[in-house]
């Protein structure tokens, strides 16, 4: 029998596809052989009848592999890390409520770690029984962007009110050393006229003496007040030299030395291994900062206890200068505000909120950084950050 | 590879062939034991009847691409696949297809050892 010239029996229209319906169906095949995304489509229950070569990809699996399994087998999806049970699987809730549906999903197979847009539609087709279409999006890098996006926008907030903050304080500062320079000048003048009425009362006098010496004390107070204004507004050039941090820190604990020992605080130093760690700073000031922490420090241990001083070498190019008192700590609500000028709570005692503020000032005038770790109750370490002369 | 003309002549396995519009023009006498269809009842039907419901769009889409790139995706390798008997049956049979360029036209054939 020759097969090639055998007359065919009628065909059944039901199976057969005429030439240009064949032709439409293998432009469409190429077509969505090209997408990005991935195509899939399955039978009532849910069994997969075709599929795009992304979805092949995205399981990597062939089609044949992947022709009449069901859709919930193929594509194990997780919703905020747990895997989705067989009823709330996006084809199973296409089934079960017949209307499309769209979903996030995240899905991890093959070493692949993906946010997924699952989009699910019914396609009724008659006799033919209904197809449950799913279009399937992988966005995790469009997620990424997002995420990348709004970590941005905080961070820039962030600035935006760390720049109003600065601002805030530039201006503080530039009002205050106008204010401290035309106060200084009257509180000098009242000092003398003080002194004046001072020389000329006589000793026996003791109530204007004493009504003397405590315009004298109030004028003092005002004056240390104005100083430090004038050092936290500050405008001059530093007097830069280059110097090892040791030789500063040292010259500060030596104008504290008596007062220490006399408060029973011991002092325990660490001497850095050589070389000697060297920065290039204005000495008077960097000076003043050390001062002013070793004041709180002592000032911190009423009662006695131990100054722990350390420097370090940090990474390459700083220098740390540790500083850790064994005394009261500070609150958690204190914290949040010991940089702000005028803030203390030794008012009583004499306190006039600028050491740290203006510490901290002069820290970062020189490029540092200066921070703060407390346990009330245990004590405090000071940290000065800065960076090492250039060379080394 | 393996010639049309070389598969009619195969006795030892099951095999089938189709024209360009997928309509099956041969069958031999192992294809009508193993899977039950007679001669007369299947020639000039389409390829559709022995394929399973399920793979059917499958068919369609990717036999109609093949018509219009030349290029196959599932030519010359064996294939695990299941066909149909006459009685409604999805048998499980090793496919090797192959398809050949005749007068303008492309032939198709294939041998299916049952599995």
């Amino acid at each position: 029998m020759d097969v090639w010239s055998d007359v065919a029996p009628p065909v059944s229209v039901e199976t057969d596809l005429s030439g240009s319906l064949r032709a439409t169906l293998g432009k469409m095949e190429l077509a969505l052989a090209t997408l990005v995304d991935a195509i899939v489509w399955g039978d009532e229950k849910g069994r997969v009848q075709w599929c795009n070569t992304s979805f092949e990809r995205l399981l990597g699996k062939t089609r044949l592999q992947i022709l009449g399994v069901p859709l919930i087998d193929l594509l194990p999806l997780e919703l905020g890390g747990k895997p989705l049970d067989p009823d709330t699987h996006p084809a199973a809730l296409l089934l079960r409520f017949r209307s499309s549906t769209t979903g996030f999903y995240e899905f991890h197979q093959g070493g692949k770690d993906l946010v997924l847009e699952v989009f699910g539609t019914l396609a009724p087709m008659g006799d033919y029984g209904t197809s449950e279409v799913f279009v399937i999006r992988d966005v995790t890098e469009d997620r990424k962007a997002q995420q990348a996006l709004e970590q941005a926008y905080a961070a820039l907030k962030q600035t935006q009110q760390e720049l109003i903050q600065s601002e805030k304080q530039a201006a503080l500062g530039r009002f205050s050393f106008g204010l401290a320079h035309e106060i200084k000048n009257p509180l000098g003048i009242i000092l003398g006229w003080a002194e004046f009425l001072e020389r000329r009362t006589a000793p026996a006098d003791s109530q204007t003496r004493e009504a003397i010496d405590h315009i004298k004390h109030s004028v003092h107070r005002a004056d240390a007040i104005v100083r430090g204004l004038l050092q936290f507004g500050r405008a001059a050039p530093l007097q830069v030299e280059t110097i090892d941090v040791k030789e500063i820190l040292e010259g500060a604990l030596a104008l504290l030395k008596n007062r220490l020992r006399l408060a029973s605080i011991e002092i325990k130093s660490d001497p850095p291994p050589p070389p000697p760690l060297e920065v290039s700073v204005d000495r008077n000031q960097i000076q003043q900062v050390f001062f002013n922490i070793l004041t709180n420090a002592a000032e911190a241990m009423p009662k006695g206890g131990t100054l722990a001083v350390r420097i370090s070498r940090l990474a390459d190019s700083f220098c740390s200068i540790e500083i850790t008192d064994t005394g009261e700590g500070i609150s958690r609500e204190h914290r949040a505000r010991i940089f702000e000028p005028f803030f203390t709570t030794k008012r009583n005692q004499g306190g006039i909120g600028l050491g740290l503020s203006v510490s901290k000032t002069i820290v970062e005038n020189h490029r540092g950084s200066l921070h703060i770790e407390s346990e009330p109750g245990r004590g405090t370490r000071i940290r000065v950050v800065l960076p090492l002369a250039v060379g080394l | 590879m393996i010639t049309l003309e070389e598969l009619k002549h195969r006795t030892d396995v099951p095999v089938i062939l189709a024209d360009h519009e997928g309509r099956i023009t041969y069958v031999n006498g192992p294809f009508q034991k193993v899977f039950g269809w007679n001669a007369e009842g299947i020639l000039g039907q389409s390829l559709i009847v022995i394929i399973p419901t399920n793979l059917h769009d499958a068919h369609h889409l990717g036999f109609s691409r093949f018509l219009t790139t030349g290029k196959p995706t599932l030519l010359n390798q064996p294939l695990k696949l299941k066909a149909v008997t006459k009685d409604g049956r999805e048998l499980e049979a090793e496919h090797l297809i192959v398809a050949e360029f005749q007068e303008g036209r492309w032939m198709f054939g294939a041998t299916l050892r049952p599995l």
